[in-house]
């Protein structure tokens, strides 16, 4: 997670907007109210700065899929 | 193996300067080992170069190929098509590979996205040590399997110095002293007697010294019998 942090502010996007969490798989009401405040925080830094920068054609063919996406993830293992 | 690490990315934006075209070339032999320039790192210097220039409103056409080795003409041969397309070629590699690329490809500017540190091992996961310094005159058969060129800090061949305190360095505590390691395996070995045998002064014309080094084996070498 700090390894993707780093790359992410290296890039000029802001780290934070990679988060992981771990719950159980018998935590559900955690993992709904780490959803909702994950949701909020990601509203609250604003779109992904990509998505309004201008990218060379064959840049943006080649980039496209996850590599660019403000990218949320939780891990509910169990 | 070679170890080596990443430049940070604003040195390979740097690096890359103007160039529309870049090819991210990885090396799948020593820096895959050590998590610097395999075909992992050079996806992922490749997308981050993408989205950073893109990001700077200067976005720039980056791929990424990695061959087994850099550092041999024959895994070289198998990305000419790739070359041929890039402007210029950023290089996973070590030193050694930046250099093969260079001379291989001479008409493609190529140039390094790792720094080259030192030939060790791994101790333990994320954690490298240097071993050995390529000194060409090898003393590990006196020394008990422990190099005191590569591991102590002033080379030391009749050591340890009067910097060897409870075991470390006197550069930090955190490097051990090489000669308190040599002696304390000696000793486990019973081979103390070894220490006695003083070293006279090293001739460091095997090493860098001498400049630049060169093997040359004729019982390998492909020539023809008119030669």
């Amino acid at each position: 997670m700090n390894y993707a942090r780093k790359l992410m502010d290296e890039i000029g996007l802001d780290g934070h907007r990679i988060q992981m969490i771990n719950l159980s798989s018998a935590m559900g009401s955690q993992f709904a109210l780490s959803a909702a405040e994950f949701t909020e925080e990601i509203v609250q830094m604003g779109p992904n700065p990509l998505k309004g920068a201008v990218p060379s054609e064959d840049a943006e063919k080649k980039s496209a899929g996850t590599d660019e996406k403000s990218t949320k993830s939780t891990n509910n293992a169990g | 193996m070679i170890v080596a690490e990443q430049k940070p990315l604003n040195e390979l934006k740097s690096l890359i300067g103007s160039a529309d075209n870049v090819l991210v070339v990885g090396c799948g032999t020593c820096v895959t080992v050590c998590f610097a320039g395999g075909s992992r790192e050079a996806a992922i210097t490749s997308a981050s170069l993408r989205m950073a220039t893109k990001l700077d409103g200067d976005g720039r056409n980056v791929s990424d190929v990695t061959v087994q080795r850099q550092c041999e003409w024959e895994y070289l041969d198998q990305i000419a098509d790739q070359v041929r397309e890039a402007d210029i070629l950023l290089s996973l590699g070590c030193g050694i590979g930046v250099q093969a690329i260079a001379e291989h490809y001479p008409d493609t500017w190529v140039v390094p996205g790792l720094n080259t540190s030192f030939l060790g091992i791994p101790l333990e996961q994320g954690v490298w040590a240097e071993r050995c310094a390529a000194c060409g005159d090898c003393v590990l058969g006196l020394t008990g399997g422990i190099c005191p060129i590569a591991r102590c800090s002033k080379s030391l061949l009749n050591g340890p110095c009067g910097g060897s305190e409870a075991g470390h360095c006197e550069i930090s505590p955190d490097t051990d002293c090489a000669w308190q390691l040599i002696y304390d395996r000696l000793s486990s070995n019973n081979r103390l007697d070894l220490l006695l045998e003083l070293q006279p002064p090293k001739n460091w014309r095997t090493s860098r010294d001498g400049g630049p080094r060169k093997i040359i084996r004729e019982d390998l070498r492909l020539v023809s019998e008119e030669e």
